[in-house]
């Protein structure tokens, strides 16, 4: 078979052909049914005209009769008229005649025929007779008897013929009722046949549809349920054939196409593989990293504390030998032993060499640490030089030479760290003493211009050794001393410019120096007039002041400054705009990049940074902030959409607010970190009723706002009332000491950053400080303080606590050893 | 012969600063820690104290605290001697209610001169006391 289409068309051509069928035999049926009636009614009005002639002549003979028996004596000729008359109904009938002849056909046609031509005879001879009726008897009566046999036959005929044509009206009729019973018939076959063929045609059609798309459809939901492997069978090549074929093809393809699918997906699960162990290996020198960062501040802590406690122990002892020498040194001069006296000088210069090389590895060591605090005052600076000079002079003395100090009459004061330039200035003029004999020493003091005040020149100057080129390229490397000759010679550690470069370093300065072999070196110390703590937040030209009436406000300070690191300009206008009306001026970076720099020009009150930021991002920009020194203490408020607080403190953020920004909370957290002096709160927690109430009436005159507690659980308890900037804790009281009462604070998340002063009378022990460390920003002994130093001390710390809220983290290292790390101005003056 | 309460827990260097005052005419009595030193203040009654901040049992910034809280010490003046010069020590110690301080090695001249001025000082407020 062909196609469905082909199949369709077949079917109802055989049903249109039926149906035509049906139609001609329905037409011709009636035609035949037509003929048959059309027949049987000639055939009925030839019976009826033959009745009427059968009538006429029976009439005509009747009357030729009559007249035939009755004129021959009685009556005279036949009038004219009735001559006529009787012709006028001979010729009525030969017309009648006529009339059946033309109705008639065939057979019956001849017959009448017949009929006419015996009719014509007769009325022939009847015409004749009636003429010669009562004329001549003769004529007439031969014309009668000539018409006697004539008429016989014709009545004879008449009835025969009648009988024909009821006969053929019969034939008609039967045929007629043949004819309907065959269409009837015929038509009813045709219309079964056609129902049937319809019927069969559709049972047909439907059946092989239903078989065909049920195949395509069990295929396709094989193929769909992923078996690329099943294929539709083709039982047929019509148009299911080919949509099987097609579907066929189709899976073809899907199977190639998944085949190469699985080949990629193949392809990319190795990859995912391959970055999941990348991934891995990275997380693990990550973790490695961290951990061996971890052990590094530990091993650096380690070796701080260990130096520390060697410094201590090796000085015991050491000390026990100078001052022993020392007493046997006056002990032989009062017994007159003068012989034991240079060896015991010797004794005694070995041993305080030894404790001048502790001392300044111990210097060294807690400069590398991190740890040598810078202390800003104010300096008169001729007097110290006075004093400088004359500590010196022994030593000046010892090689003969003479010490000139010129000091300029209008070098003034200056702010700086005292101890530090104290000890710079005898390391330099004891070097210059040492390589010079019979010479001259220098000591120069001059003020220079410049930016802030200006800067401090302190030359030293000698007509000693000198170096060369190569020797000053070494000078202030450590352990590097011109060579190992020269410290036999001369003695020294090689440390003492070192440190002296360090500490001018540490306070915005440097040292430098001329020299020529042989014609005597200058050592030149460049100090700023007014001296930068690299630890504390201050602002360059504002330099803490040791003296009183400085409390922290600023002059036509113009709100506090934020700057705020996102990629997204929108944020930066969104925070203008909110922080803008609460005073806070806002500054904007658009990468890690920008905001540390920036960071770094402008000194911000405050840092918002974003997280997801394109090549450097949030977490980034954090640790390098971090790591800073000069900023690391700006806190910073992470603001981002992505909420991961754990690493954000970890990194050293002081605050975590996820986006969309509130404006409300964040104006709350930044007003915490707002430069405000003039509102600053501060809650004393401290047992002692008198201590307690004389800190309040210090800080009190200061213009500071104060709380008191009892107590650690009443400090808790008054927080959140108080919403103190700062808290001046004492550790042991009853109920909650200190130490838990910093334990909790830090639990609580609003209170993380808030800054905790210790001010204790307990000497605490490592392990305290340890508790303590990284939770507090500073510890005081509260024993070692007069009113004033703490205040003094308290005031810095509010000024630099409310200005910026130094983050916990960042300033913890830096206060861990305030007992540590100071002046020694006797010691380095008599260090060899 | 004015009386010299010396608190030191180190015994070189008690015994090194002893003698050398003895020499110098003091008499001189010691004690080894800060509780003691604080007994030894009441029952010897001495002219002056030198008071090693660094000490056992209770140190030498408690110790002086204390003296101060005792009638019969409050007025006698302390020299603070502390091990390592820190920035602030001084401050520190006159804090604590010491008159003056010095650091360790001691430096005997100047440890003298300091001695004599409080005595004098002591002297001449006696003195007008009386």
């Amino acid at each position: 078979m062909t196609t469905i289409r082909q199949r369709l068309q077949l079917s109802l051509l055989s049903i249109v052909a039926l149906f035509a069928v049906n139609l001609v035999v329905y037409f011709y049926g009636n035609k035949l049914r037509g003929d048959a009636i059309e027949y049987h009614r000639r055939a009925q009005s030839r019976q009826i005209s033959i009745a009427g002639i059968q009538q006429d002549v029976g009439d005509l003979k009747k009357q030729v009769d009559l007249l035939s028996s009755g004129t021959v004596t009685t009556q005279g000729a036949a009038r004219a008229e009735d001559i006529a008359q009787f012709r006028g109904r001979v010729e009525d009938v030969a017309r009648q005649t006529e009339a059946l002849r033309a109705l008639s056909v065939g057979e019956a046609r001849a017959q009448v025929a017949a009929f006419q031509r015996e009719f014509d005879a007769l009325s022939r001879s009847w015409v004749r007779f009636y003429e010669n009726l009562g004329t001549d008897e003769a004529a007439a009566i031969s014309a009668a008897l000539e018409a006697e046999p004539l008429v016989e036959k014709v009545l004879r005929d008449l009835p025969r013929m009648q009988a024909d044509e009821r006969r053929r009206a019969q034939l008609a009729d039967a045929r007629f009722r043949e004819v309907h019973r065959a269409t009837n018939r015929l038509t009813i076959t045709l219309f079964l046949l056609s129902t049937l063929l319809a019927a069969a045609v559709g049972f047909l059609l439907s059946r092989h549809l239903s078989q065909g798309i049920g195949l395509l459809e069990d295929g396709a939901n094989r193929i769909g349920s992923g078996d690329f492997q099943e294929r539709i069978p083709v039982t047929s090549r019509d148009e299911l054939g080919r949509l099987a074929g097609s579907f066929n093809g189709m899976t073809e393809n899907l199977l190639a196409a998944r085949g190469r699918l699985e080949a990629v997906h193949r392809q990319l699960a190795e990859r995912h593989a391959e970055l999941e162990r990348q991934d891995e290996a990275l997380r693990e020198a990550n973790a490695r990293l961290v951990a061996s960062e971890r052990s590094a501040l530990a091993a650096t802590q380690a070796k701080s504390e260990f130096l520390a406690k060697m410094s201590h122990e090796l000085r015991t002892p050491l000390n026990a030998i100078i001052g022993y020498s020392e007493i046997l040194q006056e002990e032989a001069e009062d017994a007159g032993q003068d012989a034991f006296v240079p060896d015991l000088q010797k004794i005694r210069a070995a041993g305080k060499h030894l404790l001048g090389l502790i001392n300044d590895i111990l210097d060294l060591s807690k400069i590398e640490a991190g740890k040598m605090e810078v202390y800003l005052e104010t300096v008169e600076i001729a007097p110290t030089i006075r004093e400088v000079a004359a500590t010196i002079q022994p030593l000046v003395e010892k090689n003969h030479n003479t010490l000139v100090v010129n000091v300029a009459d209008d070098v003034g004061t200056m702010v700086t760290d005292l101890t530090k330039v104290r000890q710079g200035l005898f390391n330099l003029l004891s070097n210059a003493a040492k390589f010079t004999e019979r010479g001259t020493l220098t000591l120069d003091v001059s003020r220079e211009a410049g930016a802030a005040g200006g800067w401090v020149v302190f030359a030293v100057s000698d007509t000693g050794i000198g170096m060369s080129p190569e020797q000053m390229a070494k000078l202030f490397q450590e352990f590097s001393q011109v060579d190992a000759s020269t410290t036999r010679k001369y003695g020294g550690t090689g440390l003492g410019l070192v440190i002296t470069r360090r500490f001018c370093q540490m306070l915005g300065g440097d040292v430098n120096v001329r020299s020529e072999a042989g014609k005597g070196s200058t050592f030149t110390m460049r100090l700023p007039a007014v001296g930068i703590d690299p630890k504390a937040a201050a602002q360059p030209g504002a330099a803490p002041e040791n003296g009183a009436g400085r409390n922290g406000a600023e002059p036509g300070d113009a709100g506090s400054r934020v700057l705020v690191v996102d990629d997204d300009p929108a944020v930066h206008d969104l925070l203008r705009r909110f922080l803008g009306k609460e005073g806070f001026r806002v500054e904007g970076a658009l990468n890690g990049e920008e905001g540390l720099r920036r960071a770094r020009e402008t000194r911000p009150d405050v840092v918002v940074l974003d997280v997801m930021m394109p090549r450097m991002d949030g977490w980034a920009t954090l640790s390098a902030l971090k790591c800073d020194p000069d900023i690391c203490d700006i806190p910073v408020i992470m603001l981002t959409m992505v909420d991961d607080r754990n690493l954000g403190f970890a990194l050293g953020a002081s605050e975590y607010l996820t986006k969309p920004v509130e404006r409300d909370k964040l104006v709350d957290v930044l007003a915490r970190y707002r430069a405000d002096p003039g509102d600053c709160r501060i809650l004393v927690v401290e047992d002692d009723a008198p201590t307690r109430s004389l800190m309040r009436r210090l800080l009190e005159k200061e213009g500071w706002q104060v709380a008191e507690a009892e107590n650690g659980r009443l400090g808790l308890e008054c927080l959140d009332s108080v919403r103190p900037n700062l808290v001046l804790l004492d550790i042991m009281m009853p109920e909650v000491d200190g130490f838990e009462f910093v334990a909790e604070v830090r639990r609580r998340p609003e209170w993380r950053s808030l800054p905790i002063v210790v001010v204790t009378a307990k000497d605490l022990t490592d392990e305290d400080r340890l508790r303590l460390n990284g939770h507090v920003t500073r510890i005081l002994q509260k024993g070692g303080y007069s009113g004033d130093a703490l205040l003094g001390e308290v005031r810095d710390l509010v000024a630099d606590c409310v200005r910026c809220s130094r983050p916990v983290a960042a300033v913890a290292s830096a206060a861990t050893a305030p007992t540590e790390g100071g002046t020694r101005a006797e010691d380095t003056a008599r260090r060899g | 012969m004015p009386k010299i309460l010396l608190v030191e827990d180190n015994e070189d260097n008690r015994d090194m600063l002893s003698r050398r005052l003895v020499r110098k005419g003091y008499e001189v009595v010691m004690a080894v820690d800060g509780e003691q030193g604080v007994a030894m203040a009441q029952t010897e009654r001495p002219d002056l104290i030198l008071m090693d901040m660094s000490l056992p049992a209770m140190d030498g910034w408690a110790a002086t605290r204390m003296l101060r809280g005792i009638p019969e010490t409050q007025r006698v003046p302390v020299i603070a001697l502390t091990a390592h010069a820190m920035s602030g020590d001084r401050e520190k110690a006159m804090a604590a209610g010491c008159d003056d301080y010095d650091t360790k090695p001691v430096e005997l001249p100047r440890l003298l001169e300091k001695i004599e001025a409080l005595l004098r000082r002591r002297q001449g407020e006696a003195a007008a006391g009386a």
